[in-house]
């Protein structure tokens, strides 16, 4: 039973041990497994095993190890059987055949270091006692003896040295030298004060110890206090440089100083004594008051820079201080000791500290960073108003540090068109919604505007902040252009903007106020920056943007800058338009035909060239029709900031107008080919005609030469003399504005725009009139049924024709003659401008009377206005009229 | 006694030192413990082939330990 529970239990730990399995892992699988494994052990037979079979087989194996050039597993094989023998029981043969068993290829995976891993590293010897005292016995004298530690004193430094050396000397192996002393004195590392130094101090701290624990009591003098006027003097010194004294109370948050009045000096009354002290507190308290500020926190750099400032001049004071005290302290000189003295020095040396004290508080009231900047050059021009030359150089100094900081970002702008995102305190700010090229220069940046409407910026920098500002754009738009940067090599080195180089640079310096200084300082400065930038942008706007192109574009297809091609487009349209063509003003054909006609023209680019027609309810016999015909041409971003968008209306408009003028002529023109009859008043109608032509010939002369001309050359001149962006777009607008004023376009001149296309369409019903006469005369053969429906048509229509001129659409016409635009039959005799009725001679006296009026209108209004007006070519187009 | 107690202990610590170095060298993957362990059960009789077979047929059945085996002896 014993032997049965042993060998479950063995084979259970080795099942475990084998597999993983256990009691607490798996329980039922563990069972089973071991209870198969004692099964197997004790129900299957096999035969006993034969131990010479066993030792033959491992002699087999050794061999095997030795064929099979594995020496060294032979060896050690054959080393461990031969260990074995002699430890070897009855079982020791079974448990080798257990091991041949369970053996799986060791020529393969076997190698002599997995026997290495078996035994764990033997750890080295342990240091014991017994060896350290069998190499090195204590048997010398005295090493067992107790040791004086205060054999070497303090006092002996030089001795203390030399120990030193001679420790460091018997760390080394000792070759002949004796082997005493060998354990280093505690005593030769400790220094020991000396006690009567102590003892003076405290000596001469004893008066104020009585002061500070007496001076509650007494309110008044305190007599025999032994304070002496250098004890004074040092507390002062001290005081001033912001260390807490004893006969001066501190208030560590505010800086304030008081003096206690206890105080009291053997030589001099209490009075002046208190009033002496209450003055240095007073010069201690404000100086206080500009530590504390120079602790404060700020965000801001223009802040950061001043309080810096503040600290190197608070400083410099210190040092000031210190150098006052060191003559005191040193024991050679003789120096006069007089707190009067020292008060004064103080007062001197405090004066630039106290200006900015004065500055801070005015500063503290509300804390606009800018306001740091003005103030500062308020002072520094007061300071030498007031002629007080240290107070100045300290206060320009400062003032000039701070505006370093203050021009990092305008330097920013200025030469690479950059702006931090961050930043509140530059006055151009980028406005990231605008990503339209064409309103790069125009609408990208803009000026940032404080409350009140102000520009952001210090006010002795505004006169320079327009080329500031174009600086910075031009920049910009040279990088857009991708202009390549490093053929722009001539930048000017920018001038030193600080004090010495300001203000001392020139002889007569002193006598110049200091904003005059600073503002031709600060030109130059700008100047350096402001140079060869636009010039770059301006020659590529010319050579490779083609401004100079996009201009001749723009009079040739607007302008009328080639009559001949002009004419020639208008000519086909009017052709087109009394060929009663209901599609003579349809795009696509104008478009093709300006095409064909401009393509010549090597300034024009026709592929861009698109032309539009706009809905209109005039009359199509009237001029008004052929200003729906619109024409757009687009122009390269670089180009279009110049010529901005909204100068294309005018542009628009003076193209009307001359097409109108040309319909006018061309109608005029044909109609002297025209033969008339004899019973006709020849003599009224040839004046008619003649005082028309006249009028349209005056018109369009000084429309083309007397304004376009002159203007476009004018315009040009301008352009190439100007320095920047800025200055080429404000000639363009310039010169759009003229154009629109003196072409009679402009708002205010409506009256006589309306005039002049009532004269023109006027000059379209006569020519209308005379084209029906001729017409009718000639077909007087025909079919007279037709002629005369067509005459009963005419009149009836003549006779519901409205006097208006501003109407654009005729109901009555269109419901009487039922040939309108839209109707079945277009009849362009029918189609005319309607203030002409009744028989021919008739319609001529009135065209005539109705002329006479307009053109008088003309003239009276030009000649009025060129009285009033600034404007020559008015009244020089009022005398040609007449 | 107690001498020989120890003796004999060292001498059966001696004889495991020695078959676990031939396990090792014969690459029998049998733990020191293992090993222990068969001494034991042969020695209360249990045939060496047939605990070579359950052995075998363990191994093949729940091969992970085995990893862990070859992991202790390396």
């Amino acid at each position: 039973m014993a032997h049965t529970s042993t060998v479950s239990a063995l084979s259970g730990e080795l099942v475990a041990s084998l597999t993983g399995l256990s009691t607490s892992k798996d329980a039922a699988a563990f069972k089973r497994v071991r209870e198969g494994a004692v099964r197997a052990f004790r129900t299957q037979q096999y035969a006993r095993t034969n131990q010479f079979e066993v030792h033959k087989t491992l002699d087999g194996v050794v061999e095997k190890f030795q064929i099979l050039y594995r020496e060294d597993l032979a060896e050690a094989l054959d080393l461990r059987l031969k260990k074995l023998q002699p430890l070897s029981t009855k079982w020791t043969p079974e448990i080798l055949s257990l091991l041949l068993e369970l053996s799986d290829r060791p020529l393969e995976k076997t190698t002599l270091s997995d026997l290495d891993r078996l035994r764990p590293p033997v750890p080295p010897p342990q240091l014991t006692w017994q060896d350290i005292l069998r190499e090195d016995p204590l048997t010398e004298e005295g090493v067992w003896d107790d040791i004086d530690y205060a054999a070497h004193g303090s006092s002996d430094e030089d001795s203390f040295y030399v120990d030193e050396e001679q420790e460091a000397a018997k760390d080394t192996p000792a070759t002949s030298i004796a082997e005493d002393d060998l354990v280093a004195s505690v005593q030769q590392f400790s220094i020991v004060p000396d006690a009567t130094h102590i003892e003076k101090i405290r000596r001469a701290q004893k008066p104020f110890k009585s002061l500070s624990s007496h001076s509650e009591d007494f309110g008044g003098e305190l007599l025999s206090i032994g304070i002496t006027e250098l004890m004074v003097v040092r507390e002062t010194l001290f005081m001033l440089r912001g260390l807490p004294t004893t006969v001066f109370d501190l208030e560590s948050e505010t800086g304030i100083v008081r003096f206690k009045e206890s105080v009291a000096l053997p030589q001099s009354s209490s009075a002046s004594t208190a009033v002496l002290l209450k003055e240095l507190a007073g010069l201690g308290s404000r100086v206080n008051a500009l530590r504390v500020w120079s602790r404060e926190q700020h965000s801001v750099a223009l802040l950061q820079s001043f309080q810096d400032a503040i600290c190197r001049r608070i400083w410099a004071f210190d040092r000031s201080v210190s150098t006052i005290e060191r003559k005191f302290m040193d024991e050679k000189g003789c120096a006069v000791v007089s707190i009067i003295e020292i008060c004064t020095d103080a007062e001197i040396l405090a004066r630039p500290l106290l200006q900015l004290q004065g500055l801070t508080e005015d500063l503290s009231t509300r804390l606009y960073p800018l306001q740091c900047l003005e103030l500062l050059f308020d002072r520094v021009c007061l300071a030498q108003l007031t002629e007080d030359p240290a107070t100045f150089e300290e206060l320009g100094i400062i003032f000039f540090t701070c505006l370093q900081v203050y021009l990092r970002p305008i330097r920013g702008w200025m030469e690479d068109g950059h702006i931090d995102k961050d930043d509140r305190v530059f006055f151009v700010q980028e406005n990231q919604k605008i990503s339209d090229l064409s309103s790069l220069w125009h609408n990208r940046f803009s000026l940032r505007l404080d409350s009140s409407g102000e520009l952001h910026a210090p006010h002795f920098l505004r006169a320079s902040f327009k080329r500031i500002f174009n600086t910075g754009k031009t920049i910009v738009f040279r990088k857009s252009l991708e202009i390549d940067q490093d053929q722009d090599t001539t930048m000017l080195l920018e001038p030193s903007l600080d004090y010495h180089s300001v203000c001392k640079s020139s002889s007569d310096g002193d006598l110049l106020p200091f904003a005059e200084t600073f503002a031709t300082a600060f030109n130059e400065w700008v100047d350096s920056k402001h140079t060869v930038a636009s010039v770059t942008v301006k020659q590529q706007l010319f050579k490779d943007c083609g401004l100079s192109r996009s201009l001749d574009a723009l009079e040739f297809l607007f302008l009328s800058r080639n009559g001949a091609l002009f004419q020639a487009f208008a000519d086909t349209l009017f052709e087109k338009l009394d060929n009663r063509s209901r599609s003579w003003d349809d795009r696509f054909l104008a478009n093709d035909l300006m095409e064909a006609i401009y393509s010549g023209v090597s300034p024009v680019d026709t592929e861009n060239i698109s032309i539009r027609t706009l809905p209109n309810k005039a009359r199509i016999r009237s001029v008004r029709r052929l200003g729906t015909i619109l024409i757009d041409y687009p122009l390269p971003w670089p180009i279009a900031n110049i010529i901005r968008k909204h100068s294309m209306p005018t542009y628009q408009k003076v193209f009307a107008l001359l097409l109108q003028v040309y319909r006018a002529a061309y109608l005029l023109r044909r109609l002297a080919f025209v033969s008339l009859a004899a019973n006709h008043r020849i003599r009224t109608t040839h004046l008619l005609r003649f005082r028309m032509s006249r009028f349209v010939d005056t018109l369009q002369d000084y429309l083309t030469e007397t304004v376009i001309g002159i203007s476009t050359a004018q315009m040009r001149k301008e352009l190439a003399e100007a320095d920047d962006v800025d200055t080429m777009a404000s000639a363009h607008q310039a010169y759009v504005q003229k154009l629109e004023a003196q072409c009679l376009l402009a708002k205010n001149f409506s009256p006589f725009h309306k005039a002049i296309i009532q004269i023109l369409d006027l000059v379209v019903a006569f020519s209308d009139t005379h084209t029906s006469l001729h017409k009718s005369n000639s077909s007087q053969g025909e079919n007279s049924f037709t002629a005369r429906q067509k005459q009963r048509r005419r009149r009836s229509a003549l006779q519901a024709a409205a006097l208006h001129e501003e109407s654009d659409s005729e109901p009555d016409l269109d419901a009487e003659d039922g040939a309108s635009e839209g109707g079945d039959e277009y009849d362009a005799d029918t189609e005319h401008v309607g203030i002409l009725e009744g028989s021919f001679p008739e319609r001529v006296r009135k065209a005539s009377k109705e002329f006479d009026k307009l053109n008088h209108f003309i003239i009276a209004g030009l000649r009025q206005i060129g009285r009033t007006g600034s404007e020559a070519c008015w009244e020089m187009l009022a005398e040609r009229l007449e | 006694m107690a001498t020989q107690t120890k003796d004999k202990k060292q001498a059966a610590k001696d004889v495991v030192d020695i078959l676990e170095e031939i396990a090792t060298l014969l690459n029998c993957n049998l733990t020191r413990h293992q090993i222990s362990l068969c001494i034991s059960l042969i020695e209360n009789g249990v045939n060496p082939e047939a605990l070579a077979n359950v052995i075998k047929d363990l191994r093949a059945q729940y091969p992970e330990p085995e990893l862990v085996e070859d992991e202790e002896q390396g």
